[in-house]
């Protein structure tokens, strides 16, 4: 506040500037005229010109004070935004040191200043990035709600709430193995286009899938189109391979690529657009239709979920099926296997299928979180919070919500992981952290970030509590859970790898493969390492939340990685090539639909087959 | 696929490869995977993602005439995963132990894994003892009470010693001695039961007879 003070808008131009520091105060309208000559005459001289230059004066400095005020409120509630994203349980105390960096401006200038050079940064022409989304939202505005009825219709309006949010996730995802080398190819002339496209176009463009990440057709362009670092055949471990990928990517460069690159974006975009628009029409008409069956066998009661825990409510429903064929059940497992739940209204059906709804206790995570923050030495305790802490800096380091790279900060989620962590260490200290929840919560908490980080925590406690297989009543994560894990890998190799898929398995033995290290590892992660691209794995959530049998799931999940790996595997002689295919990488490439297809299909037999087994017992 | 068959064709001129199975062992976090990650890429990350169950990599190293190709195993290091290791050292013809020297629990964490390897694993496994993260000590003078040293290298050399260890205190941060242990272990295999190089170790059950190195252990492993 050093500087003058004064500094109107206008310039100090004024003269004699010493005598314009009364301030009339903001009344003088009211003033009589005798009231008003004499101040006249006694604070000015009488001079009436020096009179209303102070008027003016005045009134130039509130509107100053007002803009700056107006700024600085203005950069503070920003800063709260931001706040309330990156932390949550803050105390007011804490919120307002988190708020103390803004500072008001001193003057006009500064604030006139920042709003040039902001305005400044913007480009010019945003038609690029901002048509397609455009074009989607407006099109589902535009439905028109043909519903007559005013409860009928509100129903409706619920409903759409499920079905047709015209968010898309966002994740800005830094691709640790790409950006070093795809910025330099990736055009350059579209300025306001991200040289790293950012994941979002990946989850964006997840109802085609099938179609557009087709590896065969698209090899080396991301689903966007966009030409990027050939990652399919797993460049990091073979160097030796690269060559040639680069030299397929170079010819493709040498066709224009600006031109290339933005036509397939558009076709791309409108592909997106149509087929977005047909699955959400299949959807709106299921949840339609369960819906008015709902409400109808539910007239008096209030609350009634609409799927309940694992689609239970569906199965009431079924039972007064007469046709098999026409189970509510199976047309939801149906749809989600094909199209996985639409992501706009993903978190809200996970909320309801995995029972997180039911279990949910307001306000008890804060009181959780307290109780962590209090017992952060209880010696039961201490192992998992230490092991948490070891591990919170490992978890996604290359995503930016986590860490940011060039600040080499912790990312705002980083804390919120922490606290689900040390919240579900307290809610169940006889499992404690285990290395891979991180990861699960990690993947939660980036599926959709308007989900609170409340509900993340219900969310994850009850995908372990009652979604995860669980063994003699332990959940999947406690300490006696292991060993049958281990015994499922077994059983999964030795039984129903063996059954299903005979040649397969001959090849594998053959070659000395363990098949249970390599399961081992995708379960002990529950799958997040395998399914390393999210839209993959937030469709394995999707139909595990819905699964008969979460453990049939997960086995034939299992298999069905190796059965899409099944030609590939048969070539290959010897076993640490096996081991290193099927590492991480193994799913970039593939297909969701196909992939959830099989195993739908794989699931099924398992079940029976284990349906058959019991019956021999008996 | 081609390459492939052609390297086969090539190494029959070569000296023998002999395949290592190496399994590492040690607590959470004192760098198992950067060691490894060193060894095979010679790269380092400051936030190498937990590894949960195990991860398995492969890396040539050649030691005077003889090319030796490793096939580790990095297994995961928070306790409650400690009764997965068998199933991975169980056939290892090596292991390294690992602990960091600014940390006094990861030593004794690592006597165990020793104790257990003796009891557990094939009779004749190559262990090297390694403590690891040297370079938060490298400025170090002696004596110095504000040293980040916990684990001072007579006690790492003393428990080498008597357990019949190789022993190295390592950077996977900088590189320190990092290729000394890959080749200090290669170096004490011995080379006649490696002699069957990549050939599968034959079928189910019916390897065993014909070489000393597999599962004289297996039946009690678990
Ligand atoms: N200063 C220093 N840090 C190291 C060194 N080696 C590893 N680290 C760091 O220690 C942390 C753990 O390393 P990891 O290699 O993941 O340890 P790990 O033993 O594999 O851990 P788990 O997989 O959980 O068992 C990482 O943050 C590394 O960057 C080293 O030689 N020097
Ligand atoms: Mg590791």
């Amino acid at each position: 506040m050093n500087k003058d003070p004064h500094k109107s808008l206008f310039g100090d131009s004024i003269h004699n500037p010493s005598q314009l520091n009364h301030s009339l105060g903001s009344d003088v309208h009211e003033w009589s005229d005798e009231t008003i000559e004499k101040v006249v005459s006694i604070r000015f001289g009488g001079d009436y010109n020096l009179f209303i230059r102070q008027l003016s004066r005045d009134i130039t400095q509130k509107e100053q004070d007002i803009i700056l005020l107006r700024d600085f409120y203005l950069r503070r509630e920003r800063q709260f935004y931001k706040v309330c994203a990156s932390h949550a349980n803050l105390t007011h105390l804490e919120v307002d040191k988190l708020l103390d960096d803004i500072q008001q401006k001193d003057t006009v200038d500064d604030v006139l200043l920042d709003m040039i050079s902001v305005a400044m940064k913007e480009p010019l022409a945003p038609t690029l990035k901002r048509e397609p989304p455009t074009t989607i939202s407006s099109n589902l505005a535009q439905q028109p709600d043909i519903e007559a009825h005013s409860s009928e219709s509100e129903r409706r309006g619920w409903l759409r709430g499920w079905i047709q949010s015209p968010n898309d996730l966002r994740y800005e995802w830094v691709r640790s193995t790409s950006s070093l080398h795809s910025g330099s190819r990736t055009p350059k002339g579209t300025e306001d286009a991200p040289i790293v496209p950012p994941l979002e176009l990946v989850s964006m463009s997840q109802p085609g899938d099938s179609t557009i990440l087709d590896p065969e057709e698209l090899t080396n362009t991301d689903p966007y189109g966009f030409i990027t670092e050939n990652g399919s055949e797993n460049p990091k471990r073979q160097p030796g391979d690269g060559s040639n990928f680069d030299a397929r990517s170079s010819v493709s460069q040498v066709v224009n690529p600006i031109d290339s690159s933005y036509a397939t974006l558009q076709e791309v975009g409108r592909r997106h657009d149509d087929e977005k628009q047909a699955i959400e029409a299949r959807w709106n008409t299921f949840c339609n239709e369960v819906m008015k069956l709902r409400n109808e066998r539910n007239q008096e009661e209030t609350f009634v979920p609409t799927f309940g825990l694992k689609a239970l409510e569906l199965k009431t429903l079924d039972r007064q099926i007469s046709f098999k064929e026409d189970s509510y059940l199976k047309r939801l497992q149906s749809l989600i296997s094909k199209q996985g739940i639409p992501p706009g209204s993903r978190s809200k059906f996970w909320f309801e299928l995995s029972g997180a709804s039911n279990i949910r206790v307001p306000g008890e995570y804060n009181r959780l979180v307290e109780l962590a923050k209090m017992h952060a030495n209880d010696p039961s305790l201490i192992q998992s919070f230490n092991q948490i802490d070891l591990d919170l800096h490992r978890t996604m380091p290359s995503n930016v919500y986590f860490h940011n790279s060039t600040t080499s900060l912790p990312g705002p989620l980083h804390h919120r992981l922490k606290r689900i962590l040390d919240a579900f260490v307290v809610l169940r200290s006889d499992i404690g952290y285990v290395q891979g929840m991180n990861k699960i919560v990690g993947n939660l908490l980036i599926a959709d970030k308007r989900v609170t980080e409340e509900d993340t925590f219900w969310l994850f406690v009850s995908l372990i509590d009652e979604i995860l297989p669980t063994y003699h009543g332990e959940s999947y994560f406690s300490p006696s859970s292991l060993k049958h894990i281990r015994n499922a890998q077994t059983e999964l190799a030795q039984v129903q790898f063996a059954l299903l898929m005979p040649k397969l398995y001959a090849h594998l033995k053959q070659l000395d493969v363990q098949i249970e290290f390599i399961t081992m590892n995708w379960w002990l992660l529950v799958f997040t390492d395998i399914c390393n691209l999210m839209e993959l794995w937030y469709r394995v959530i999707d139909n595990l939340l819905v699964s008969d049998k979460s453990e049939d799931f997960l086995k034939a999940l299992s298999l069905g990685i190796f059965k899409h790996y099944e030609k590939k595997l048969l070539s290959l002689d010897n076993y640490d090539d096996v081991y290193v295919l099927m590492n991480r990488n193994a799913t970039r490439n593939i297909g969701f639909r196909e992939l959830m297809e099989i195993t739908r299909e794989l699931e099924r037999k398992i079940g029976k087959m284990e349906k058959d087994r019991g019956k021999r017992w008996e | 696929m081609e390459l492939k068959s052609y390297d086969k064709y090539r190494m029959s001129f070569a000296p023998p490869t002999t395949s290592v199975k190496l399994v590492l062992l040690g607590e959470a976090a004192v760098g198992k995977s950067s060691l490894v990650l060193r060894f095979v890429s010679n790269d380092f990350q400051e936030n190498k993602e937990p590894t949960i169950g195990a991860a398995f990599l492969t890396q040539k190293c050649t030691i005077g005439e003889r090319t030796i190709k490793y096939e580790i195993w990095d297994t995961a290091g928070q306790e409650r995963f400690a009764s997965l290791a068998p199933m991975y050292y169980r056939n290892a013809q090596a292991a390294l132990v690992v602990y960091d020297i600014t940390k006094p629990a990861s030593f004794i964490k690592a006597r165990h894994w020793v104790k257990e390897l003796h009891e557990q694993a094939s009779k004749d496994i190559t262990i090297a003892l390694v403590g690891n993260k040297h370079d938060l000590v490298e400025d170090d003078n002696d004596g110095d009470d504000s040293s980040l040293r916990k684990v001072s290298i007579e006690e790492g050399q003393k428990l080498a010693d008597e357990e019949g260890l190789l022993f190295f205190e390592t950077s996977a941060k900088t590189a320190y001695n990092v290729n000394e242990v890959f080749v200090g272990i290669g170096s004490k295999i011995p080379e006649a039961p490696l002699l069957k190089p990549q050939q599968p170790q034959a079928t189910d059950g019916r390897i065993d007879l014909s070489t000393g190195t597999a599962p004289a252990a297996d039946g009690c492993a678990c």
